[in-house]
Order: structure tokens, then sequence, then C-alpha cells
């Protein structure tokens, strides 16, 4: 269980205090003490990252590839980061890029809604009823802003300050976006009786 | 959080973390900037700190749960550029809109 104080940072890194430790760690000369921070960095972001870009992606290849895309690049990318967001947001900002890449990539967002439907409602590793298949339908016939917005808004409960962080995007702008999102599925959902 | 309906499969995460550390093992990472350090040297000190009085804290941790979302993993983070009553406000916002726009979807 986490802790519920508010006001206080409890998210770290597995063995790590803070941001700053785990990035010493992480640009160590030492063999062991970066591979024990980059487990450590694997250990608690893994997950997250996959399952985020899975919703962005809609398929289990395509987030994988992103996913370890996104591991790669936070490694060779260390001495970009600046402190000036949490690092975790930097390692989301990176993964909501590739995330994007491969949306512009495989232009999903051209793939018909039925289409997707029907991909979902065929994939092995989706276990949804009708309604989030329509859902996640849905998102992936979003524009890539709106759908990274949406899924983070709507899916991981972020609020504007951290997606605005992860995206590089004003609040307003993110609103915006949000807004149009939430018009462009709501006829889709409506238009099928669940 | 919504619940998630995506599944992977079997030994997937163990199977990818694997490669991944295989992949960073062998690419080459550029030097960390002198910028960085300093400042990551400096802020390390306030975090040895900030540390000592996070182990002194009441508060405990329980990592058996592991998060796959990232709101999970910033759930108590603080916001502390908006006031709480902003705070209210927005929140009260979003749920109206959720609940207006949504609530037929909630799952």
């Amino acid at each position: 269980m986490m802790m519920k104080k508010k006001g206080v940072t409890n998210f770290t890194f597995t063995g790590f205090k803070s941001d700053e430790i785990l990035l010493n760690a992480l640009s160590s000369s030492n063999n062991t003490i970066r591979d024990d921070a980059f487990n450590a960095l694997l250990e608690t972001l893994h997950q997250p990252i996959y399952f985020h870009l899975r919703r962005i992606l809609g398929n289990h290849e395509d987030a994988a590839d992103a996913t370890q895309n996104t591991f790669v690049k936070v490694h060779t990318s260390l001495n970009t980061f600046r402190f000036e967001a949490k690092f975790s947001s930097w390692v989301f900002s990176i993964a909501t890029r590739q995330g994007i890449d491969l949306i512009r990539k495989r232009r999903s967002e051209e793939v018909p809604f039925e289409d997707h439907v029907t991909h979902l409602e065929s994939d092995v590793y989706f276990d949804g009823d009708k309604a989030a298949v329509l859902l996640h339908a849905a998102v992936l016939t979003l524009p890539e802003k709106q759908r990274t917005v949406f899924v983070l808004k709507y899916f991981e409960g972020l609020d504007y300050k951290r997606i605005s962080e992860c995206t590089g995007t004003s609040i307003g702008a993110l609103k915006a976006s949000f807004h149009h999102a939430k018009e462009k599925i709501k006829p889709l959902l409506n238009s099928h009786v669940i | 959080m919504k619940e998630n309906p995506y599944q992977v499969p079997p030994n997937f995460f163990e199977k990818q973390k694997a490669e991944i550390l295989s992949a960073v093992s062998q690419s080459p990472k550029k030097t960390t900037s002198v910028f960085s350090l300093k400042k990551a040297g400096l802020v390390s000190i306030a975090a040895s700190l900030a540390t000592v009085a996070f182990l002194l804290s009441p508060w405990v941790t329980n990592s058996e749960t592991p998060c796959i979302s990232y709101a999970c993993l910033l759930e108590s983070i603080e916001l502390d550029d908006l006031s709480e009553s902003e705070e209210r406000l927005m929140q009260e916002w979003e749920d109206e809109e959720f609940e207006e726009e949504f609530s037929v979807y909630l799952f």
C-alpha cells in the first residue's frame, strides 16, 4: 500500500531514495552500481510504461517495441535530463514520444473504428467486455496528441500538471485536446448499443 | 484508475527486462554533462538529508502491491503550485465532466 499522507513524496525507485541518487547511480562508471540502478528503474517503471504505450498503440507488439526503445533511449539520453521535472515524468515523456512516433508510422487513426473493434475483440491479450472494446477502439481512432492526452487523463488518471510535464504541452492546450477527444469518442460510443 | 483490460503473454515482463538490460549494456552511453553532475551532487546532499527525515517519519511504505500505472506511482505527490481552492475547483470540474460524459462507460 502506498503512503496516503498528502504532501509527502513517497514514490521512489526501489533502493534509491531520490531521483538524484538514482541518476548518480545510472551515470556511475561502476558497472555493478549502474546495473543495479537500471534494474531499479525497470522494477518501478517497466509495467506502467508498457501499459501506457499499450493504451496508446492498441496492440502488444507495438507496445513491447516502444517500451524497449524507451528504456534504451533513457539509457543513452541520461545526460540530457535537467531536473526540471521528476525523472519518472521525463521517462514517460520519452515513452510518449516513442508512442507518437509509432502512431505516425502506423497511421492507426486512419483505420476505421469498426476495424479497431474487430481487432480488439480477436486480441487474445485483451480481456474486456463490450464497453471496454468500444471505448479502447474509439481511443485508437483519435489523432496522436488527443489520444495521448485522453489516455493519460482518463485511463491513467493524471492531472493536467503531470500530463504537461510528460508531453511538454500547456495545460490550456491539454484541456482543449481532451475536450476534442471526448467529442470524437462520444458519437462512436453512442452509435453502439451496449 | 479504470480497470485495465490489456494482458501480456506469460513471463513477458521478465523476458523483456532481460532483453532491455542486455541492449543497455551493449549500447553506448553519453557522458553525463558537468552541469547535471554538479547539480545532481548538490541535490544529492539535500536528498540525503531528506532521506533521514523520511526514515524518521511516522509514515510507512509497503511495496508489495506493484503499480502498473503512473497515476498509482504519483498518487501522493503534492501539486505545490496549486492552491487548495484551485485544486478543489479543478477536481470538481473534472468529476462533473466525467460524470456527464462517461458515467455509462465507467468500468
